[in-house]
């Protein structure tokens, strides 16, 4: 075996972070290769081809690779800090009273069980390694304020409330736009859904009905395909309400810009991501492996997520690698005592700020659907595309 | 006719070869595509396939007339020689030319239910007759015909315009069809384990057993060889013809299934073939209980496949298909 086989690893650009990959290799001692496919291309490669990767993180795809047998199990007694997961993971829920939230919830697909099916309940073979996580919700710009009444609560509903007719944006992604519009439409009381993780045929064409007609009104101005684009709509001032992912908010306040994170009382939109294993790889690539994952959860991966606004399924390792004004603002939900910055150092929170929505327990234990791949994926996806182009 | 001639018009194109080189049709004989299709009891789309094919090959040429003249282009002006073509005995011997009619159908029948469901886990399409038509050389009557029997087992619908659909194949239409199935495959199964020829059941059997202790994957066809045995063969001798009928319209379920399977490989082979184990060594047996709920188990597990199956499939483009369907939505 080639002394210098470097260990592959495929997935999005949010999560393969070159200072994360630099560290990994100086860490490790062997070559490490990022390469990052953007949306569904990182699934259908990872299912279709697992000889050319090693490791392949994702978010919510696993149940696809599992079905495909692209990935092996992973042997939690390998993974040294395992028993340290976070509760959230390993059971699916914070608190013994907190809901586990409806979808694809990753305890829902984590263990291998005797009859090769995942479920929740613990053996010592796992699907994927949960890292990162955290959840979103929509975000608003001040402005908006000025037509909220007093001790208005924060709801989902807001999306589509006609305040702020015109002024309204939703992700040009299905996975999280229809979610985002599903919350919407039931906070609004247009309608039921029996599990917002996994709507149902009848369930989507009404959503696409609803939402067409709110667009054919003019309530959306845009549907947009990038953070860039989010941010530029959130500070050219053409939205004052839009459908919002962590990094576009961190962007925003680098910039400048004044927009909040909903914490709605419905509940929020939660993301779990992964590592899984390929099944081409063993041997020396294997043991590789394993380092990595282990590597990953050893704090320093940690730390670089926390600033993008991320958590991670090991809590105290990541907490030795942020300062204590980063741990108290981050994961405490406590006023930051000084600047913040990301890892570029560009100061992305001011001394005083509080993280919206709080504290991990308190987001954390407010998820009310976790983002799935659905059933009717393909369905919903036609759909939303003939609802983009009307 | 040559033998290996799988098509209509391959065989019309004989047909005419033979009768022009022996001197049935002389030299100047008017060729036109009604009366020839009447007397070889085609349709008219083959035949004027076979003329084409003919013409290209210089064995007959255009005139100022309809339809074409025996003989390459020749140098003198000729007057054209009307026929009865009818008398001419054009057709081969009966037996031969029948199977090929029908053998010519089924080809053309399994060919384009294959392409149709094949297309439908990516979405709604609209199926041309005209465009069929194209596709197989056939005439309208013969399309219309697989419609009919696309439309009976469900694989196709006739729109409120009155048009032909295929599709979604939806999760939702797999859970349907599957639970259909589990209510009513263990019925049938019931009614013709009784009759079942045990030396087949036996052979089946010893051949999934052999299958089981080999490494190797299984491919797609051996275990359509197996579902087919069990899902059909075991079924047939149902006295209630109307509930296989039934059945016969909920199987396009496996579809999501097989198309998979075709392209990342029968992953799960084991359990499916214990699954079938699991039904057929009862029905040896004659325990036909126990023969109907293994079934249902089965039926269970391959509705929960389909739905991850599908799923799968869903995160690649639309294949390319046919140029008769025509995406809608």
């Amino acid at each position: 075996m080639a002394k210098n086989v470097s260990l592959k690893i495929i997935g999005s650009r949010e999560m393969l972070v070159e200072s994360i990959r630099q560290r990994a290799e100086q860490d490790l001692g062997f070559p490490v290769e990022f390469e990052i496919l953007d949306g569904i291309k990182a699934v259908q490669r990872a299912v279709t081809a697992p000889e050319t990767f090693a490791i392949y993180d994702n978010w919510h795809a696993v149940d696809l690779v599992w079905t495909a047998r692209t990935i092996q199990p992973i042997d939690i007694r390998k993974i040294e800090l395992w028993s340290d997961l976070s509760r959230l993971t390993k059971k699916g829920r914070l608190t013994a009273d907190s809901n586990i939230g409806q979808g694809a919830a990753p305890v829902r697909s984590l263990y291998v069980q005797a009859d090769d099916a995942l479920g929740s309940k613990p053996t010592d073979y796992v699907s994927i390694l949960p890292t990162v996580h955290n959840v979103d919700a929509f975000g608003y710009s001040d402005d908006l304020l000025d037509f909220v009444e007093q001790g208005e609560q924060e709801s989902w509903a807001w999306l589509l409330d006609e305040r702020w007719h015109g002024k309204a944006a939703l992700a040009g992604d299905p996975v999280v736009g229809a979610i985002d519009a599903a919350l919407a439409i039931k906070a609004s009381g247009l309608r039921k859904f029996n599990d917002l993780g996994n709507l149902s045929i009848a369930e989507i064409d009404a959503l696409i009905g609803i939402l067409g007609h709110k667009k054919k009104s003019g309530h959306f101005r845009a549907f947009w395909g990038s953070g860039e684009e989010c941010t530029n709509l959130f500070k050219s001032k053409r939205v004052m309400i839009s459908s919002l992912w962590s990094p576009t908010l961190t962007q925003l306040r680098a910039q400048g810009g004044r927009v909040t994170s909903a914490a709605p009382k419905e509940g929020y939109r939660g993301w779990h991501s992964g590592l899984c294993l390929s099944r081409a790889v063993s041997g020396r690539a294997l043991d590789m492996a394993y380092e990595f994952l282990n590597w990953y959860l050893a704090g320093f991966p940690g730390a670089v997520m926390a600033r993008q606004g991320y958590y991670m399924s090991v809590l105290d390792r990541t907490r030795k690698h942020l300062s204590q004004a980063e741990w108290d603002y981050w994961y405490g939900g406590e006023a930051a005592s000084s600047d913040l910055g990301d890892s570029d150092g560009h100061t992305i929170v001011k001394k005083g700020e509080i993280r919206d929505g709080g504290a991990y327990e308190t987001r954390m234990s407010k998820v009310a659907v976790w983002n799935s791949f659905m059933d009717e994926h393909n369905y919903l996806v036609r759909r939303w595309s003939e609802l983009i182009k009307s | 006719m040559r033998p290996g001639r799988a098509t209509l018009y391959e065989a019309a194109y004989d047909a005419l070869r033979a009768a022009i080189a022996d001197k049935r049709l002389p030299v100047d004989a008017v060729l036109l595509e009604s009366p020839i299709a009447e007397c070889l009891e085609i349709g008219r789309a083959p035949v004027r396939r076979a003329l084409e094919m003919l013409h290209e090959e210089g064995h007959i040429r255009r005139f100022e007339g309809r339809g074409f003249l025996v003989g390459g282009v020749a140098g003198s002006r000729s007057s054209p020689k009307r026929i009865d073509v009818a008398v001419l005995n054009l057709k081969p011997a009966q037996a031969s030319w029948h199977s090929l009619k029908s053998f010519s159908w089924q080809r053309i029948y399994d060919t384009a239910e294959h392409e149709i469901l094949s297309s439908i886990p990516f979405g709604t399409f609209r199926v041309q007759e005209a465009g069929l038509c194209t596709r197989f050389g056939v005439s309208r009557t013969v399309a219309r015909e697989v419609l009919s029997k696309l439309l009976s087992l469900g694989i196709v619908e006739k729109s409120m315009g009155s048009y032909w659909i295929a599709g979604p194949l939806t999760a939702e239409v797999v859970q349907n069809q599957f639970e259909i199935r589990k209510y009513l495959e263990p019925i049938a199964l019931k009614s013709s384990a009784p009759g079942l020829d045990s030396e087949d059941l036996e052979r089946m059997l010893v051949a999934i057993r052999e299958r089981q202790t080999e490494s190797s994957v299984i491919s797609m066809e051996e275990l359509s060889t197996f579902e087919d045995y069990l899902h059909i063969t075991c079924l047939q001798g149902a006295s209630n013809r109307r509930l296989l009928k039934i059945i016969d319209q909920n199987l396009l379920s496996n579809i999501a299934n097989r198309i998979f399977r075709e392209r990342f490989g029968v992953v799960d082979q084991s359990y499916v073939l214990k699954e079938h184990c699991a039904v057929l060594e009862p029905l040896l047996a004659d325990h036909y209980e126990a023969a109907a709920a293994a079934l249902v188990k089965h039926l269970d597990q391959e509705g929960r496949r389909g739905v991850a199956n599908l799923k799968v499939l869903s995160v690649f483009p639309e294949p390319q298909v046919a140029e008769y369907l025509v995406p809608m939505h």
